[in-house]
């Protein structure tokens, strides 16, 4: 059976203690200083996956050892069933951009991500998916984007967490047909899906995480549920958050993507 | 060599460098020790293109700083988010993202322009935190609580692992 369940978010802290869902995942930089008997409660009740942002994979040598202990921290409390991360970086040497990045395409910026994903993998002892992000850039490579994902995957022997409205907001942008980029995927690898409303700004699409699930989006979801074995879907919602009856309508549109509702 | 993050990082964060990017992208990277490959994908890169990244990472600085200066920004009302970009656009903290050092860099920015906007209680407190003092005590006539403004003394205080904590005391005026 597909689990559903929620990004956890403090607003939504009262919701999520009705137990509405299957599974939480927990955002590791929300417990890195603070939070870990909230995590220790969370953990008690729910299936839990844990979630990175700033481990910056794709930056060139070794991982920030600071940010690795604590992210094992949290995954130590959380055990969840597997851990993930995203294709991209969001720090250099220089300066931390503090928002994920893409990589150029090649096969050594796979090996890059692959062997911080591996190691990521041995220090947490946890299996290991990797995210697809989106951006505005379009960049040149020696790989596709679904090629390049797939190295990822294969050198690093990691699943891969595909975020429905990062693809759908790409394939928008960048004038794409969505169904045939997860198409070239190894299905195989895909473990978890991401969704959430995308917006709409001066005539891009954009994940401001803000806006109730459309049309479009169950409907590619489907798609990929259909021709995956997906364990999980966890709804990312993460600004204007509207009331308990809403939340528990978007579940139940995912709920109904695996024939649960 | 530069590596190709690196390279992205400073066109990103670097107003003035992405508008000389626009205008010519060879002479603008042309300082840039870059492999072949990796030189050719960024100058692929459309400079619009380039401007809505950017404008994504700034406004997520943006919504950092909000927070911190939120009646400050409340009082600018619409002119907040086109001040904030004017200065963010060509000025990038250095190291480690540090959203309270950008609050008050961007704050004595605003003091400077338009100083009646920034409110003194959140003057102390960014100017504090950008600090390495141990404590700071200040009176404000003006200091927020419960939707309502009352006179305070602000005393802040920072413990050796450099954590810092606000106290507020409201004298009876």
């Amino acid at each position: 059976m597909t689990m559903i369940g929620v990004g956890y978010r403090a607003p939504l802290s009262a919701w999520i203690d009705t137990r509405p869902c299957d599974c939480l995942e927990i955002t590791a930089e929300h417990f890195y200083d603070s939070g870990e008997d909230r995590l220790r409660e969370l953990a008690d009740q729910f299936a839990l996956f844990v979630h990175g942002l700033g481990l910056s994979l794709g930056t060139p040598g070794p991982l920030d050892t600071s940010r690795l202990k604590k992210f094992a921290r949290v995954v130590e409390i959380a055990q969840p069933a597997w851990i993930s991360e995203h294709v991209s970086f969001t720090r250099t040497a220089e300066v931390d951009l503090g928002h994920l990045t893409p990589v150029r395409p090649t096969r050594a910026a796979a090996k890059i991500i692959a062997d911080h994903g591996r190691e990521l993998f041995d220090y947490c002892g946890k299996p290991l998916i990797l995210e697809n992000i989106t951006s505005y850039l379009k960049i040149e490579g020696e790989l596709s984007e679904t090629d390049f994902l797939n190295e990822v995957c294969a050198r690093a022997d990691c699943g891969l967490l595909l975020d429905i409205t990062n693809l759908f907001i790409n394939s928008r942008n960048h004038d794409f047909d969505p169904l045939a980029w997860f198409r070239e995927l190894d299905p195989a690898r895909i473990r978890q899906l991401h969704i959430v409303g995308y917006g709409l700004h001066h005539g891009r699409y954009v994940d401001g995480h803000g806006e109730p699930v459309q049309e479009e989006l169950i409907e590619l979801a489907q798609a990929v549920v259909n021709e995956t074995k997906v364990e999980a879907i966890i709804l990312e919602r993460d600004a204007d958050f509207p009331g308990d009856a809403a939340m528990q309508d978007e579940l139940t549109k995912l709920k109904r993507i695996c024939g649960r509702a | 060599m530069l590596d190709f993050p690196s390279a992205l990082a400073r066109l990103l964060r670097d107003g003035t460098l992405r508008e000389a990017f626009a205008l010519d992208p060879v002479t603008a990277l042309g300082n840039f020790p870059l492999e072949d490959g990796d030189r050719a994908a960024l100058l692929g890169l459309a400079p619009e293109d380039l401007e809505l990244q950017a404008g994504v990472l700034l406004h997520k600085r943006f919504e950092e700083v909000r927070r911190i200066l939120a009646f400050t920004c409340t009082n600018l009302g619409d002119a907040a988010w086109p001040l904030f970009q004017k200065y963010a656009r060509y000025y990038w903290p250095d190291g480690e993202s540090d959203a309270w050092a950008d609050a008050n860099v961007f704050g004595e920015r605003l003091f400077v322009e338009c100083g009646n906007a920034f409110l003194p209680a959140e003057r102390n407190r960014t100017r504090f935190a950008a600090s390495r003092r141990r404590l700071g005590i200040s009176f404000v006539w003006k200091f927020p609580v419960r939707g309502r403004f009352r006179p305070a003394i602000q005393i802040f205080w920072r413990s050796r692992s450099r954590h810092w904590r606000e106290f507020a005391i409201y004298p009876d005026l």
